[in-house]
């Protein structure tokens, strides 16, 4: 039997050893559905993480060596999923044109597969054509961006600029995040959503697909 | 009050006194001005009416302008002079495709208005084998480092009353080190995951670091005033590790550094640490940081007043004079409001110096940014009102 509150244990304490051995053992021995292990097992844990760290309990140091543990076991559990498992949503995400720092949306990334988000993730200098035509070949509901430098945040309006002029800004929520934006900001310049963290990002998105 | 030099000037406020002014920072490698556009060095030079300065050279790890026009310092009221440790980035190699690769084999690409780090030489690297291996590490003790600068500061020192920094580049950066040669994620993952390869990383970081040190601070230590180290610890909502994580697995080899540095020279030594470190606080001033930059006002537990009553008498603050809304997106007169907002809470008993909570980024014009400083001098001036 699959103890998944050892397993949420191992993702909070980032140990990759005992998070993949109970995975493997899931998956092969087990014979347990993708989705049941990342529901009762790696995305409680990562929970507990996103929940300490809004509160200031854990630090980002914590939220990386989960996370790590957490793509660890994804890298073992996402060959098993099935076409037919079902998805929260399509998210494309992307550090804007002229930003590196992809450490915050990286962690995004993470938050919203733990979500059961189908995750198209651009990286980082990413144009704003790139995210429109990601967008619309993916279908995604949500487009999410960050920058972590104030030069660039006129770059996330650009993305929303180009998803107007492609037609297809009203298929998509625009979710944006970074160190300088705020959710003013966001408002300014058309967006809809605002994460103050990875994990409050994610539940924002949830929250506007209509997601419990 | 009678006026004071400005060396007088930061070592009245070093003491935890009032001097006749705000002592004011700009230039070196952090809360000064990018050559970067739309304004910039460039934009500012001509704002100010200056014509036929010297060619900007950058410090390529902030795109920061290494050699500020003296005239520009004179306009912007600057108690400070800035002077790099020659080719403390370097040997730097240019590439064809735009990249950098500067000291330690650390690979640099060009983007919007900096250089990041990237394709890092030691991602891979889990053994104390792949650090003795890696054919990147510079030599920290070859003259070529040294070349020149003995005069410079001298001069400097002797023959002007200004503050002198004598910065130590990357001879300066543990943490810093370790992240551009193995990358930010890995630095935070070794702490936990491998303890023994990382505290192998920093104690050769370490080593590198106080050979140079050692070596440049004993010929120019008596020349200098201050001296700038680096290591960011902070994000926008917090530290990156806890404080009891931060005395296990930065402080030390933090603190041997700063011992190293401080052999040589009685200069105040100052931390450019990002972000929200509130927490760390104690222990910087325990590790002998006397100096704290940039104190980011937005960011979490970072507010001045807080900063001001809990550490104002044990540690000087640097910078304060938000970059991330006021001067990035504020009015000349939003500026010159917000400025003197910062200056009557960090200002009073002295222990600040008025500076940028970061480089000024190139959207901010340079009409807004020199209200900024000329607000600082005019407005500075003790007793605060």
């Amino acid at each position: 039997m699959v103890n998944y509150k050892e397993l949420a244990d191992a993702v909070v304490a980032g140990n990759v050893k005992v998070v993949t051995s109970i995975v493997d053992k899931a998956l092969n021995a087990e014979k347990k559905s993708p989705v049941e292990i990342i529901e009762k097992g790696l995305a409680p844990g990562m929970d507990v993480i996103g929940e300490r760290y809004a509160k200031g309990e854990a630090f980002l140091v914590d939220v990386i060596v989960a996370a790590n543990a957490f793509k660890k076991a994804m890298e073992i559990v996402r060959p098993h999923f099935k076409a037919t498992d079902k998805k929260t949503g399509t998210a494309v995400m992307g550090t804007v044109e002229g930003d590196i720092h992809d450490l915050g949306k990286n962690l995004v990334c993470v938050a919203l597969e733990v979500n059961g988000f189908n995750v198209v993730d651009l990286g980082n200098d990413v144009k704003p054509s790139t995210f429109s035509s990601a967008a619309k070949s993916s279908g995604a509901n949500i487009v999410g961006m960050s920058t972590l430098i104030t030069t660039t945040m006129i770059n996330l309006k650009n993305v929303i600029d180009q998803l107007v002029e492609d037609g297809i800004r009203k298929e998509v929520k625009v979710i944006c995040g970074g160190a300088p934006v705020d959710k003013a900001y966001v408002k300014e310049i058309g967006g809809d959503l605002y994460g103050k963290n990875a994990f409050e990002g994610a539940d924002v998105m949830k929250k506007a697909l209509g997601v419990k | 009050m009678v006026e004071m030099t400005p060396r007088e000037r930061v070592e009245t406020t070093c003491k935890f006194k009032e001097p006749d002014r705000v002592p004011i920072d700009f230039g070196g490698l952090i809360s000064t001005i990018l050559d970067a556009g739309p304004y910039g060095y460039r934009a500012m030079a001509k704002h100010l009416g200056i014509k036929d300065y010297d060619k900007p050279a950058v410090a390529y790890i902030l795109n920061s302008v290494a050699n500020i026009d003296e005239r520009m310092y004179k306009r912007l009221h600057v108690d400070f002079r800035h002077i790099f440790a020659p080719n403390a980035e370097g040997p730097i190699t240019f590439h064809p495709d735009g990249t950098l690769t500067v000291i330690h084999g650390i690979r640099f690409k060009p983007l919007g208005n900096y250089y990041n780090p990237f394709d890092f030489p030691l991602a891979k690297a889990t053994k104390l084998k792949d650090i003795e291996d890696y054919k990147g590490w510079a030599n920290p003790i070859q003259p070529y480092y040294l070349e020149g600068t003995e005069k410079t500061l001298k001069n400097l020192h002797e023959k002007t009353d200004y503050s002198v920094y004598a910065l130590c580049g990357y001879w300066g950066m543990l943490g810093h080190a370790y992240s551009f040669l193995a990358g930010f994620d890995k630095w935070l993952l070794d702490m936990v995951i491998n303890p023994d390869f990382y505290k192998a990383m920093m104690d050769h970081i370490l080593d590198l670091n106080l050979q140079w040190v050692d070596k440049y601070y004993s010929v120019v230590g008596d020349d200098c005033d201050v001296v700038l180290i680096g290591d960011d610890m902070g994000a926008q909502d917090g530290p990156f590790m806890p404080p009891a994580m931060f005395r296990e697995c930065v402080k030390p080899w933090m603190k041997k550094l700063i011992a190293g540095i401080k052999k040589n020279t009685k200069a105040k030594l100052k931390l450019h640490s990002c972000g929200s470190v509130y927490q760390l606080i104690p222990d910087f001033i325990d590790a002998g940081v006397d100096i704290l930059n940039p104190i980011q006002p937005l960011a979490k537990d970072m507010s001045p007043a807080k900063l001001k009553k809990d550490f104002g008498r044990k540690i000087v603050l640097h910078g304060g004079i938000d970059e991330q809304r006021l001067l990035a997106f504020g009015t000349k007169a939003e500026v010159i409001k917000g400025t003197k907002e910062y200056l009557r809470i960090l200002a009073p008993g002295g222990g600040y110096i008025g500076a940028a909570s970061h480089n000024i980024e190139p959207e901010t014009k340079p009409e807004v940014a020199v209200a900024m400083y000329d607000t600082i001098y005019e407005f500075g001036r003790y007793p605060i009102k």
